[in-house]
């Protein structure tokens, strides 16, 4: 025998089922005990169900509830300013992390690229893990790209910074350019020039 | 505050409890900061509700009726009147409630929070009993999933039809009555395994 359909026994439970789906169901429980049983403890369930009464709070709670809400969202407007700056961060990161790859590398994966030797990317590699000069042979006054950096570098509140975004231990974009293949120092090199070229323009 | 800028204050909050929701609605999406207050005033109590359905104590249930008001805010100019404002809060409410819930086993209320017990009524110890029942249901519902919870409060408690359910809580009207019916079904088995249920408010054979 084919019993009801567990949506039949809540709308059997419910008396919502109407025309012939009701006459469906009424001779079906007529003849099938087990789906009658099952009505019956559905019935018992929903009967208890309505003990679970409510909590009502005292009348001051509702007086003071939607000034808690105001006070909330007045806290979260002026949490809005904050969370542009990280936005701002989370862009300018990785722009001036490259700036600063640019800045420390950028010379000699340029000049890798630029010998037509077959072993440029080996002597870029070779190049990487050489120490750095001295900062001061990198950039200075009239060097252009530590110039950006340090426009960029401006802009950044260094407190949100600290406490929100990121540290970046030092060397970490020389790790990374390290790890790359010849190819994607190549590639990196390529694409870091058409960058620089596009905002100096 | 001057005299003359209360006046105005209460003219204006009565002039905006006359508007309906949409109205309402539309006015908090334009930044009128006093109209979403009034929607709040408006809807506390079951968002409250609702909340505490779910969670069953009085501090989470206010944490998460805020939470419903904020996101509500946050979202009120994605709110194009399609369905009621009450139904797209429920929807809100009904969503933080079950973040909440699977990500937090709720703390429930003892008979003790009920503070003003023996108040209101002439029989202390009928109030008594009802609290019981109400707090062994309130436990038993809570041990339900969380779909199946929300099935069950929003059909028993908020009296909403399947339809209008599943609107809220996305899906089907089959797949609600099917989480409404292993509600049921499951509210039976966890009261019949209570020795105190039985003895108290009639018993659930196992």
């Amino acid at each position: 025998m084919n019993h009801l359909s567990e949506d039949a026994l809540v709308d059997a439970v419910e008396g919502s089922a109407e025309g012939a789906a009701r006459a469906a169901i009424d001779a079906h429980l007529v003849s099938c005990a087990r789906c009658r049983a099952a009505v019956a403890d559905l019935r018992a369930a929903l009967a208890a169900a309505a003990h679970g009464d409510s909590f009502e709070p005292s009348p001051l709670f509702w007086t003071h509830f939607p000034e808690r809400v105001a006070r909330a969202l007045d806290a979260e407007r002026r949490r809005v300013p904050h969370a542009q700056a990280v936005r701002r961060l989370r862009w300018m990161v990785p722009v001036a992390a490259a700036l600063l790859v640019v800045v420390g590398l950028g010379p000699r994966l340029m000049r890798s690229t630029d010998s037509p030797s077959r072993d440029a990317a080996a002597t870029a590699q070779r190049d990487i893990v050489r120490p750095d000069p001295p900062l001061a042979e990198l950039g200075g006054d009239n060097d252009p790209l530590w110039g950006l950096v340090e426009a960029m570098a401006e802009e950044v509140d260094w407190d949100v910074a600290g406490e929100t975004v990121f540290s970046i231990p030092p060397g970490t974009a020389d790790l990374a350019v390290g790890r790359l293949s010849d190819d994607e120092q190549l590639e990196l090199a390529r694409l870091l020039r058409a960058e620089l070229g596009a905002s100096e323009q | 505050m001057s005299v003359a800028h209360s006046d105005a204050a209460a003219a204006d909050l009565s002039s905006l409890a006359a508007l309906d929701d949409r109205e309402l609605a539309r006015r908090a999406a334009a930044g009128r900061r006093e109209a979403f207050d009034a929607l709040v005033e408006r809807h506390q109590r079951t968002v409250y509700h609702l909340c505490y359905r779910f969670v069953g104590n009085h501090d989470d249930a206010a944490d998460l009726a805020q939470e419903a008001f904020l996101r509500a805010y946050r979202g009120v100019r994605g709110f194009k009147g399609e369905a009621s404002l009450s139904t797209w809060l429920y929807r809100i409410a009904v969503n933080v409630c079950l973040n909440r819930v699977t990500a937090k086993a709720p703390a429930f209320e003892s008979l003790d929070a009920h503070h003003d017990l023996g108040a209101h009524g002439p029989d202390p110890s009928n109030l008594l009993l009802q609290r019981e029942r109400a707090a062994r249901v309130r436990a038993a519902i809570a041990r339900l999933p969380p779909r199946q919870r929300a099935a069950l409060v929003l059909r028993v408690y908020q009296e909403l039809p399947h339809a209008e359910i599943a609107r809220i809580v996305g899906g089907t009207v089959g797949a609600v009555k099917a989480n409404f019916f292993h509600a049921l079904h499951n509210l039976k088995r966890i009261l019949a395994t209570d020795p105190e249920w039985g003895d108290r408010a009639g018993r659930i054979e196992p």
